[in-house]
């Protein structure tokens, strides 16, 4: 048996393994499973009551976002309570005192967040997706409607709702990690930085990490980038876009990993 | 002594020296604890941000009366040489507006103050086995469902209620005779502000008793709010039917309260998703919906042999 | 908190019979509360018992132990490693806390496999010695079964199992005996005293004072997050006697015996109990027993009893809380 610490592979996966059947395995499942089903739920009813023709380009124009939207709510409904409840119900504990480092403690239940969202968030782009075609004359991959081939609006939508999971499950772990109220910190920051300044025209919408998402589905969503446009004076490259986000990640996570081996992983019960 | 032990003191006493009833009891001791926190402090703090803008406004108004005169002609509503010439009708409409538009503001502190407050009441009480306790004394369910709500319509009250006060008297002090035409205004906001912090308690007491967590409570209720008022955005604006203002629970709220303090607005709101003259009947439908499902869930929840 | 680690603080040399855990100046305070200040001790082989009242900081000593809390100053090595930046000490270190903590939805065999594995053992060997630890701690019957419906008692055994699956050279055990009934408590006893005779060291904390003094062979008592005295129940004895303690007698002439005393120093003060009993208040209680008897002597004074303090743990604890 190594007389180190276990391997950075081994302690991953077994960490990773056990979040994601911890965080799975829960009635907070059922509510996620209806969550994913709104953009869905939207575009049915939209499509329904909706004058004809409009529909279609109303929901090319919000779908996604929508999409990325609850997206988010996930990642923090899960993300911000990973390494909190643990330490809240005291069974962080067992890891610690076991020879993986907090680091990769810290990693590995991010990773197990990551294997238990990715996919759901995926169903839930590609449900919404499939709500807004359906049906449609020319077949769900029509072009008639957004982007150059529908295909690629799905496969491009499909990306960017993978790397908005793995951005924002990043995001909330580390609110997780610093703020003891770290659900309420994750909700005001996706109303404030996401909902208001992404909102707003101009330079405000930069310190918004949905903005930059929203740029990357741009170019296979042209009603959206149409909107965007109007609301940009100097739209950004796709690329510098996808650059930004890279680099925030990687400063989220190498905080993380600070935070995690400077940490106390005793939370206190609060004074009643 | 911790807050349960003076808790259970008080209510184990005999009943003649009993001199307050349990609820109070219990909302007395939970209050001086629900507002702890440097964060809930904060919020309470922030709230007065509105009503204190607006009180500067209404100062800037008073002092610059031509120009508001001026603003008055160009949007229609007449010509007059000074405040105290504008009709009794015309400064509720006014007023009535600013006030909206306040409560506008302090229902979203509510919004946020509310899970900070009362996502913990029963989830807390579960986690720590308190809830036991609290059984095991001589009180009623209905004791335990009142003293918790009381606890969260205490702080609910004093972040809408007082700005209210704060504004509507800087109105009418800075701007002479319009008290005697909008004194109405006083208990119709109380009103509004009434019906907002029960129903914002009782949904969040609801949504407290359906699990162990806070943290879920939160992110529950922040569904229930500020996702209904999206998707009902979303469908209002895409459908152009006001039908689905009834999904968003703050629309209802809203639509509750400019009936109550009759609000007739001089000025285009810019709120083209609001079906102003709907009517509250069918939003009261839904609140009275939800308080009575949010009542169900906490009273199941308090029914012996049902913890979890 | 700081990164710049001296290297001096992550590793001490260990040679064989060194303490297993060596602390320097240990303190921890959250905010204006102190939870152990100034703490220097080395915990030698064998099975220690901590003792203190609650709130002395034992479980604060643990937490600090196990790297679960960060020191505000000073050091702490188990077997020679740092515990927070050295993690690979937990090969050899089984922690039970005190706390009701346990995975409620798996069975108590999948936990403690699951924990086996994090120690580094395959899937296999990790479910084989978790059966193995399991039953050794009287779980056999139920190690299929949800932790969520365990009784106390059980979910205590299966901590103890987590803590000795992976055949550790140190156990750190916060409080284990709360929640056995006697039963159980003898049990665990007999866990320890085969663990220690295997080769593996204990330190355990515990307010049961009769149960540390049968089972350990050191004793480190704390209290207001400080160490009162540490080392074998003789060593702390030693050192008592020189302590203030109150000593009973009665005898034929209490007055004369009083004056006589009071000239002494180490003596505080005389309080007479009735007629012929008197109660003596004194610095050091070897020089109160060395002088009582030859003063009686030199005047002719009958002793028909007096009290000595005990030399049981819990008259050394009381004689040091106070």
């Amino acid at each position: 048996m190594s007389r180190g610490q276990l391997p950075l592979a081994k302690s991953l996966v077994l960490v990773a393994a056990f979040t994601a059947r911890e965080v799975s395995w829960s009635r907070k499942t059922v509510f996620l499973g209806l969550l994913l089903l709104i953009p869905a739920g939207i575009a049915a009813v939209v499509r329904g009551e909706a004058p004809p023709g409009e529909a279609e380009t109303f929901l090319a124009e919000v779908m996604p976002s929508l999409v990325i939207g609850v997206v988010q709510l996930m990642c923090l409904f899960h993300g911000a309570g990973l390494v909190r409840d643990a330490m809240e119900e005291r069974t962080l504990a067992f890891l610690l005192t076991r020879p993986i480092g907090r680091a990769r403690i810290a990693q590995g239940m991010y990773l197990g967040l990551l294997l238990y969202v990715l996919p759901l968030g995926l169903i839930g782009a590609g449900a919404g997706f499939a709500a807004c075609r359906a049906g449609l004359p020319g077949g769900m991959f029509t072009d008639d409607i957004d982007g150059p081939t529908s295909v690629q609006g799905l496969v491009r939508l499909l990306q960017v709702t993978g790397g908005a999971v793995v951005f924002y499950c990043a995001l909330y772990t580390l609110f997780g990690l610093v703020f003891k109220a770290s659900t309420i910190v994750g909700l005001l920051f996706l109303m404030i930085f996401d909902a208001l300044l992404g909102s707003l025209p101009g330079p405000p919408r930069m310190l918004s990490p949905m903005s930059y998402f929203e740029v990357l589905l741009a170019p296979h969503f042209e009603s959206r980038a149409t909107l965007m446009r109007e609301m940009d004076v100097h739209p950004m490259e796709s690329g510098t876009a996808a650059m930004v986000l890279v680099v925030a990640l990687l400063a989220i996570m190498f905080v993380t990993r600070r935070l995690a081996r400077g940490k106390d992983f005793v939370a206190f019960q609060k004074a009643q | 002594m911790a807050i349960h032990e003076r808790l259970y003191s008080r209510l184990a006493a005999p009943p003649r020296s009993r001199s307050t009833f349990p609820a109070l009891a219990i909302s007395r001791y939970g209050t001086r604890y629900a507002t702890r926190g440097v964060f809930r402090k904060l919020v309470l703090f922030a709230s007065f941000a509105p009503a204190v803008i607006m009180s500067f406004g209404l100062y800037f108004v008073a002092q610059n009366e031509e120009a508001v005169l001026r603003f008055v002609a160009r949007n229609g509503m007449g010509n007059y040489a000074s405040m105290a010439e504008v009709p009794a009708d015309k400064a509720y409409q006014s007023l009535s507006t600013v006030l909206w538009m306040l409560l506008l503001w302090q229902g979203w502190f509510a919004t946020l103050l509310t899970p900070l407050v009362g996502a913990p009441q029963i989830a807390d009480d579960m986690r720590s086995h308190a809830f036991e306790v609290y059984l095991a004394r001589p009180i009623s369910r209905w004791d335990y469902f009142l003293g918790k709500l009381l606890v969260i319509m205490r702080p609910l009250l004093l972040i809408m209620g007082l700005p209210v006060v704060i504004v509507l008297g800087m109105a009418h002090g800075f701007l002479e005779g319009t008290f005697a035409s909008t004194w109405t205004l006083y208990p119709r906001a109380f009103a509004a502000i009434l019906v907002w912090a029960t129903v914002n308690s009782i949904v969040i007491l609801g949504i407290s008793s359906m699990g162990k967590s806070a943290r879920y409570a939160s992110v529950i209720w922040f569904v229930v709010t500020v996702g209904s008022f999206i998707v009902a955005s979303i469908l209002l604006q895409a459908t152009q039917n006001s039908m689905f203002d009834l999904v968003s629970y703050n629309h209802c709220l809203f639509s509750v309260v400019i009936n109550l303090i009759d609000l007739r607005p001089v000025v285009d709101l810019d709120v083209p998703i609001l079906d102003i003259d709907r009517g509250p009947r069918s939003s009261l439908l839904v609140l009275g919906g939800l308080c009575l499902l949010s009542t169900w869930l906490v009273m199941r929840r308090l029914r012996a042999g049902r913890l979890p | 908190m700081s990164e710049a680690i001296a290297v001096e603080d992550l590793e001490v040399p260990t040679e064989p019979g060194s303490p297993v855990i060596q602390a320097r100046e240990l303190a921890r305070w959250y905010g204006q509360v102190v939870g152990l200040t100034d703490l220097t001790v080395d915990i030698p082989t064998g099975i220690t018992g901590l003792l203190g009242p609650n709130g002395a900081g034992k479980s604060t000593f643990m937490r600090l132990l196990t790297g679960q809390l960060h020191p505000s100053s000073g050091s702490v090595w188990l077997l020679g490693r740092n515990p927070v930046f050295q993690p690979e000490v937990f090969h050899e270190v089984g922690f039970c806390s005190e706390d009701d903590a346990l995975y409620d939805d798996m069975s108590a065999l999948e936990m403690v496999t699951f924990l086996a594995r994090c120690a580094g053992f395959d899937a296999k060997e990790a479910r084989e010695r978790s059966a193995q630890a399991l039953e050794r701690c009287g779980m056999a019957h139920a190690m299929d079964r949800r932790c969520g419906g365990f009784s106390k008692g059980m979910r205590q055994r299966t901590r103890i199992a987590a803590a000795l699956v992976h055949d550790p050279k140190l156990l750190l055990l916060d409080e284990p005996m709360t929640g056995l009934d006697p039963v159980g408590r003898r049990d665990v006893v007999d866990i320890l005293e085969k663990f220690a005779a295997g080769g593996g060291s204990v330190l355990f904390s515990s307010h049961i004072l009769h149960e540390v003094e049968a089972v350990a062979t050191h004793v480190a008592i704390m209290n207001k997050g400080m160490l009162l005295a540490e080392g074998t129940l003789g060593q702390i004895q030693e050192e008592l006697e020189d302590y203030a303690f109150t000593l009973q007698v009665r005898c034929s002439d209490t007055r004369a015996l009083a004056k006589a005393l009071v000239e002494h120093e180490h003596v505080v003060s005389v309080a007479f109990d009735g007629d012929d009993g008197a109660s003596i208040a004194s610095s050091s209680s070897r020089a109160l027993t060395e002088e009582l008897p030859r003063l009686a002597l030199a005047l002719g004074i009958e002793v028909f009893e007096f009290s000595c303090p005990g030399e049981d743990l819990e008259t050394l604890f009381q004689r040091l809380m106070r």
